[in-house]
């Protein structure tokens, strides 16, 4: 059983306020004396946009944070540091090092940037010793995302100045989230998978992309089929042909976790698929469960002026009040909040469907 | 080892880049397939999981909402499970590293990578660049040259004046002579006895100033040593700027060699702005020193710095700059002018420059140097030039002052048969200026091409000597403008290029206007544009009108009627001070520093 709670915070869109949110889960765990790990898939902190070249907000570590950052960040972050693991691994930006902070300040965070290395550094870190591991998104970026335990959606007016379309699609997403763990022992995620009461076969694809693919899957159903396991990838478009052509007696699909859903598409897209489950009355259960735990809002957006950018806002109010209307999930507007009741909501023990199954992230 | 690659043009328009790259991957042995730019996203990453790739090269430029596109691409790779086998490299106009790292891409290449870089990636292997890239070689300007006279009128004239000349000088001496033979004493020996005294003659054959400032410790107002903290600086910023491939500004390896200045005051900042013009192409660097160097007798020690022009000429300031460019960079250290030129010479030799600079004939008209005394170190320095190897320019500025392109010519040539009898190698530099004399007389009326060409042709009818144009080129016709400033050097610098000159030296956008040290973006402004102009050019020419011819033979005749003249004067010195090389109506002064300082030997 894993002590330090995982926590990712996961973008809609650039802009949406990642790195604000984690700039107050670290200030309320400094607070509580937790020794914080930090680390992102992406690059962050930095001082101006990459693409909008408008001020972006910094990341401020404290002593004793532990750090994992690609070695081209140092020389612009202004922390200081001691280097605990040179890690091998290597992104757009040199090689992705383990550090221990000695004098806090500003620091760039660009860590490893899929899911496989993300999870062999997670480990590492949790052997250093941290009370609670924060993992920063980027832009839109899903899949690596899986890693964490506990997720923090972020959104805002950069995402789309329709709050009314911002709700809904949170709901999607709340939805994609509702679906279950499934507590079988499953195969390693090598290939997809049919499962029956006491025989595994493995096809020779791991992702379900197309119709062949699809027919593939049917080709090799039987009646004694229980579950067919996706680990990979899957299309909107495959598995709606797929559960069209399954005989009455469906077998359930487990995927590896909500991220296999909301990587089909938009939000609409994943909507449908989700919709076209509960039509054909398709049991969907997740190899692997994090939880939606908190909904982060962001009333900033870019406005294009000409060839530059300037920043713009919408009504926060307004905002707040339509999310909070449209999720079950608790909403926040990190720069609004007073309390730590969000940060509570990242060490707070993991409800049912918990720990990982099937899929092991944490080497 | 061929790696297996897969290049995905997402960029239904802007593909020519990666079909570029391909090309040159298969060229190299990889493995390559192109696919087509209108598949959809989930077919790709099929294709990509089924196929192994060793990379994955998607090519995109960015625009609205293309970084989520190019993010959920990286999504979907991942969640197949194709990022566990493949890498996966973004390539597009403004892809900077730090954009790939925030998309998710393992490796990112933009506007400036280049396709060595990209091959390095791909094969695992550092870019190679040990030194400045295996392009770049020193090349020994004079050696494609015979010096063989074609006009025996005018040789004969140059070789009467120079033998009057050294014979004039063979019985003298001068304070800057015997100060270098004492410089050069107090290199080699090794008894701290013995250096101390030779140190002591040194000071008594100097100004008070330096004098002063030696014996005291105590450096001029404005002038201090950098510090150890400095120089460690300099260390670990040349030791982190990997080099990096430069660019070659030549299109094709007839073009001339590019030069620019160097002398912000302080060396650490030259040798910053040095390594950065390296990498952007440049050839070589002329240092300038400060114009007070000239009027004081003795050079100051250490590695000196002051916010002031030029920097200071100390055997330390120039061995830094010379061993922290690139040992294939050319390096000048001028010697024209002021109480100082066999010093600097020797000095320069010391430091292990290329090239030094040295005009007995501007030095005094232009630079205030008395005539007499220039001679007698002029001639010393070029035999010192001739020791160390390092062959000389000579300036003709004299045309800055208002001094006819003719006398100035003859001036020069004057210098390159010295030169050759004292067993150096000169160039000559004449200058593509709009200078006043020209400015009054109309020579450059219809275009700035056709006397700028004659002055080539009307040398290389005396002489096969080499020819570089500065100092620099241009000079006279920019205006604070950099786009005009950039543009009409890079004409200039065209016109250089079609006359098939050695080198040429070319100015900053901002160097005539600058009220302190040039910035180093105003450096490659010009650079860039001298580039362009040479690609442009390529082989091609452009063609003087028939007034050019009319030009060169004037020229030829006046030089010769110039030269008649100075040899008719007793020496070289006199004819200088008869005006004959340049008159006060010309402009042009005799200078007086040094005046009466010589003794016999």
């Amino acid at each position: 059983m894993l002590e330090a709670p995982v926590i990712g915070v996961v973008g809609t869109a650039k802009n949406t306020g990642k790195t604000t949110t984690l700039s107050y889960l670290i200030l309320h765990a400094e607070r509580r004396g937790l020794r914080i790990g930090i680390t992102g898939i992406g690059y962050d902190g930095e001082e101006l946009d990459n693409i909008t070249s408008l001020p972006k907000p910094r990341l401020y570590l404290p002593s004793n944070t532990i750090v994992t950052t690609s070695e081209h960040c140092l020389p612009i972050s202004t922390a200081k540091y001691d280097v605990l693991e040179r890690t091998g691994i290597v992104t757009a930006l040199g090689e992705v090092l383990i550090l221990r902070i000695t004098q806090p300040g500003l620091v760039v965070v660009a860590g490893p940037n899929r899911k496989g290395t993300l999870a062999t550094v997670a480990g590492k870190m949790k052997n250093i010793g941290v009370d609670i591991l924060l993992i920063d998104g980027s832009l839109n970026r899903l899949a690596p995302m899986a890693v964490a335990e506990k997720i923090i959606f972020t959104t805002g007016a950069a995402r789309n100045i329709d709050i009314g379309v911002l709700a809904e699609e949170m709901k999607t997403i709340e939805r994609a989230f509702s679906f279950q763990a499934n507590d079988r022992e499953l195969p390693p995620p090598r290939s997809i998978a049919l499962l029956e009461k006491s025989k595994t076969s493995n096809l020779a694809l791991i992702s379900l992309l197309d119709k062949d693919d699809a027919s593939t899957v049917l080709e090799n159903l039987t009646d004694k089929t229980e579950c067919l396991y996706i680990p990979g990838l899957i299309s909107a478009f495959a598995v709606q042909n797929l559960i069209e052509r399954l005989p009455k007696s469906c077998p359930g699909i487990i995927l590896a976790g909500p991220f296999t859903l909301l990587l089909v598409g938009e939000p609409l897209v994943v909507l449908s698929l989700v919709e076209s489950f509960e039509k054909k009355k398709v049991r969907i259960s997740f190899a692997s469960k994090p939880q939606l735990i908190a909904i982060t809002i962001n009333p900033f957006y870019p406005k294009p002026t000409g060839t530059a950018f300037a920043a713009a806002f919408v009504d926060k109010n307004e905002m707040m009040s339509q999310m909070h209307g449209a999720v079950g999930t608790p909403v926040f507007n990190v720069n609004e909040e007073k309390g730590d009741t969000l940060f509570s909501l990242c060490t707070r023990k993991p409800s049912e469907g918990f720990p990982l199954k099937g899929d092991s992230m944490l080497t | 080892m061929a790696k297996k690659i897969l290049c995905v043009p997402l960029d239904p328009v802007h593909d020519v880049g990666i079909k570029l790259i391909r090309n040159q991957l298969t060229q190299h042995g990889h493995d390559t397939e192109l696919l087509s730019p209108d598949l959809p996203m989930e077919a790709i990453v099929k294709k990509a999981a089924q196929g192994k790739y060793d990379f994955i090269l998607v090519s995109r430029t960015l625009g609205y909402g293309v970084a989520e596109l190019l993010a959920r691409f990286n999504d979907l790779l991942d969640a197949a499970g194709v990022r566990e086998v493949s890498k996966i490299v973004i390539g597009g106009k403004p892809v900077t590293p730090e954009l790939a790292a925030e998309l998710g891409f393992d490796k990112g290449f933009g506007e400036h990578s280049t396709i060595e870089e990209v091959l390095a990636y791909i094969e695992g292997r550092e870019v190679s660049n040990a030194s400045i890239g295996p392009k770049r070689t020193k090349r020994d300007i004079p050696a494609s040259h015979s010096y063989k006279f074609y006009n025996p009128e005018v040789e004969r004239l140059l070789s009467e004046i120079c033998d009057k000349l050294i014979a004039w000088t063979a019985t003298k001496t001068s304070p800057g002579i015997e100060r270098a033979k004492l410089r050069e004493e107090i290199l080699k020996s090794n008894d701290e006895k013995k250096r101390s005294a030779l140190e002591v003659r040194y000071l008594s054959l100097s100004d008070d100033a330096i004098r002063t400032s030696k014996a005291k410790n105590i450096l001029p107002k404005g002038v201090r040593n950098v510090s150890d903290t400095e120089l460690n600086g300099l260390k670990d910023f040349l030791r982190r700027s990997n080099p990096h491939i430069p660019s070659t500004i030549q299109h094709n390896p007839d073009q001339p060699l590019i030069f620019k200045f160097l002398g912000s005051g302080c060396p650490l900042m030259d040798i910053t702005h040095g390594k950065i013009c390296e990498r952007w192409g440049v050839n070589g660097f002329l240092i300038i020193n400060p114009s007070w160097e000239a009027r004081y007798e003795g050079l100051l020690d250490g590695y000196l710095t002051h916010e002031n022009d030029g920097t200071i000429t100390s055997l330390d300031n120039l061995r830094l700059i010379r061993q922290s460019l690139d040992a294939n960079t050319l390096l000048t250290v001028r010697a024209h002018r002021g109480l100082n030129t066999p010093e600097t010479v020797l000095l320069a030799g010391e430091a292990g420059a290329d090239l030094t600079k040295i005009d007995l004939v501007y030095g005094s008209l232009g630079a205030g140097t008395d005539p007499q005394r220039l001679a007698v170190d002029g001639v010393e320095a070029m035999r010192l030039a001739a020791r160390y190897n390092m062959p000389f320019d000579i300036p003709g500025n004299d045309e800055l002052s208002g001094v006819p392109a003719w006398k100035t010519l003859a001036g020069l040539l004057i210098n390159v048969m010295l030169g050759l009898k004292l067993g150096a190698k000169p160039i000559l530099k004449p200058l593509f200026c709009y200078g006043p004399h020209i400015v009054i007389n109309g020579q450059m009326k219809q275009n700035f091409v056709d006397y700028n060409a004659a002055k080539i042709f009307a040398l290389r009818q005396v002489v096969d000597a080499p020819i570089w144009p500065g100092e620099p080129i241009a000079f006279m016709t920019q205006t604070e403008e950099r786009v005009q400033s950039a543009n009409s050097t890079s004409y200039h610098a065209a016109l250089a290029a079609t006359l098939g000159v050695d080198a040429i030296t070319i100015a900053s956008t901002d160097e005539a206007y600058s009220r302190g040290p040039i910035s180093i973006t105003s450096r490659i402004d010009s650079i860039r544009a001298v580039t362009d102009a040479f690609r442009f050019m390529g082989n091609a020419q452009i063609a003087p009108t028939r007034h050019a011819e009319a030009f060169t033979e004037d020229l030829v005749e006046q030089i010769t009627d110039v030269l008649k003249e100075v040899n008719a004067k007793e020496n070289l010195p006199q004819a200088i001070n008869a005006g004959i090389l340049g008159s006060e109506e010309d402009g042009a002064y005799p200078g007086k520093f040094g005046a009466g300082s010589m003794s016999n030997e």
